[in-house]
């Protein structure tokens, strides 16, 4: 194997890149100015010196506890529990969400082997019991495991009445046109109506 | 939405061509094993992903050949031009509608509709309950997209259930059953609506063509009929789950609902005759043809495969006079039928099939 060969296998190897696209990335690399290449392949080797799990909420950190967890300005009471570490990165961003989170490290999912044994929830409890939450906003995927998994945390969280407990709502994309809507996201938003 | 051309690369034992079936009715007459089926299946295939007949898109490669692939432009009922292609390239399939990738398969379901008329229908009569839910899943998922998101979600569910029955996580089981509950229930709700609405349906067509006095209908079975609510149903699932542990799977829930073909004596299946029983199963594809027109008021592509050769000419009569309500057919023959030429209107192209080449019929 040719190290173009070999470099254009190792990039196929990464979420979303498949063989062709990994082959175009390996032939510009080989064109692009070296600087780069240096910088890039230095920044490859040291993310996983660099970056780890928060040892309070999970989410990626250079520095524990993170600065989501040190910031005095947020919102201790609320707190949104998600699927994976980069979640919280997306729900920050929306920039209407200004509580602390709770990285869950995956969903509850049987068939592949995940069991609450392999998630965070023990983590999490811990966290509820000795903190002051009023509120706990789930916001794992809007799939069967994430729907498993919030049920499974209202489960675990019955005892707590004091508790509120909401899930994110899903439906209709914002400013776009009822008429575009597919019909499955209209169904289901039909469905799944509030009341004015 | 109609077919108005149809191109066939490597595809089975079809020549590669590009064929004009721009017409209401077209009509394949030949022999057997000249290509005919596999016309309409290469149709089939570009309205749905997969074939009626082919368990793996593997099968329909030509022989000695590695890919292949199919196209089609269709022309809607706004008429609006529109491509479909189908290609197996390396092993993988791909689709795409106008050069857009289609990325879910249920993005097909309501882009062409599309219902085939096959010799396997009769199993919806005579096979195991399985292929009458398949039957009522495949009607009511036509019209009905949260009906095809529910049935989904409640296998997607149904597996997690019985892989954490097989794992003895008993702490998550009354999760699975709380959300089982909420996709059964409305499954179960859709299907005793959608078999009455059926029922206005099916029988009528069937006196009408049978041209005997026998009354058929359809007979909803719910595993869960004793339940109404979610509750009820979570209850139920918490009574048996011990049952459900022995025998290391889910044993009751919508997946084991039955639609039984009855008669006034009972169920059909015991009573009918062969005729009988295969005329039945033409009746369930037409019926399905007349339910979707009335769900949606659009007409679908109708594909007929070989289905009238087993009637007589009396009931065959009878069954051509009901075939309206149609956006396009496709019928497929044997030489020897010579009735085509009647069924045949003026929006008719008739081909002769010979060893996978079409030619536009003489005479």
């Amino acid at each position: 194997m040719t190290a173009l060969e070999q470099l254009a296998r190792n990039l196929s190897r990464l979420p979303g890149i498949g063989p062709k696209s990994a082959s175009r990335i390996a032939y510009h690399l080989i064109k692009t100015d070296n600087a780069y290449n240096q910088a890039l392949s230095q920044d490859i080797a040291h993310i996983q010196e660099v970056i780890f799990p928060c040892s309070i909420c999970g989410s990626y950190t250079e520095t524990d506890p993170c600065p989501y967890c040190t910031d005095p300005s947020r919102d201790r009471s609320t707190l949104c529990v998600v699927e994976q570490p980069q979640d919280v990165v997306t729900i920050s961003a929306s920039g209407a969400y200004d509580g602390l989170f709770h990285v869950l490290g995956g969903a509850i999912n049987p068939l592949d082997g995940v069991g609450p044994e392999h998630l965070t929830f023990d983590k999490l409890l811990k966290r509820i019991d000795e903190g002051s939450f009023k509120e706990l906003i789930i916001a794992t995927n809007p799939t069967e495991e994430g729907d498993t998994t919030a049920l499974y945390i209202r489960h675990l969280l019955k005892d707590r009445p004091d508790l509120t407990i909401t899930r994110l709502a899903s439906g209709l994309p914002i400013g776009g046109d009822l008429e575009y809507a597919d019909r499955l996201t209209l169904a289901r938003s039909l469905r799944g109506r509030i009341k004015l | 939405m109609r077919f108005t051309s149809v191109r066939f690369d490597r595809f089975r034992n079809i020549s590669n061509s590009s064929v004009s079936v721009d017409a209401k009715q077209v009509m394949l007459i030949g022999p057997n094993g000249q290509g005919k089926t596999n016309f309409i299946e290469a149709l089939y295939t570009l309205c749905y992903g997969s074939s009626f007949k082919a368990v793996n898109s593997r099968e329909m490669i030509r022989h000695g050949e590695k890919d292949f692939s199919l196209s089609a432009t269709l022309k809607n009922d706004e008429g609006f031009d529109q491509t479909i292609e189908y290609r197996f390239f390396d092993g993988k399939r791909s689709m795409s509608i106008d050069g857009r990738e289609v990325r879910d398969r249920k993005e097909l379901i309501y882009n062409v509709p599309c219902i085939v008329f096959s010799h396997d229908d009769i199993s919806f009569v005579r096979g195991e309950p399985e292929f009458r839910r398949r039957f009522f899943d495949q009607t009511m998922s036509m019209y009905n997209p949260l009906f095809f998101d529910d049935m989904r979600r409640y296998k997607a569910i149904l597996k997690q259930r019985n892989a954490a029955i097989k794992d003895e996580r008993t702490d998550l089981i009354p999760i699975y059953d709380g959300q089982l509950a909420r996709y059964g229930i409305e499954i179960q709700r859709e299907r005793i609506k959608a078999v009455y609405e059926f029922n206005k349906i099916f029988p009528r067509m069937y006196g009408q063509v049978s041209c005997t006095g026998t009354e058929i209908s359809i007979e909803y079975v719910p595993s869960w009929g004793d339940c109404a609510t979610v509750q009820d149903v979570e209850e139920k699932l918490a009574r048996t789950l011990q049952r459900d542990i022995k025998l290391q799977t889910t044993a009751s829930g919508v997946h084991r609902d039955r639609f039984v073909v009855v008669d006034e004596n009972g169920p059909f299946t015991l009573s009918g005759s062969t005729g009988q029983l295969r005329l039945a199963s033409l009746i369930f594809r037409m019926a399905q043809t007349s339910f979707y027109r009335m769900k949606t008021g659009k007409e679908p592509v109708l594909l007929v495969d070989d289905v009238l050769l087993e009637l007589d000419v009396k009931r065959r009569g009878a069954f051509l006079e009901m075939m309206e309500g149609y956006s396009q057919a496709f019928f497929t023959f044997l030489p020897e039928e010579r009735y085509f030429s009647a069924l045949a209107d003026d929006d008719c192209l008739i081909y002769d099939v010979d060893d996978g080449r079409l030619s536009v019929h003489e005479g």
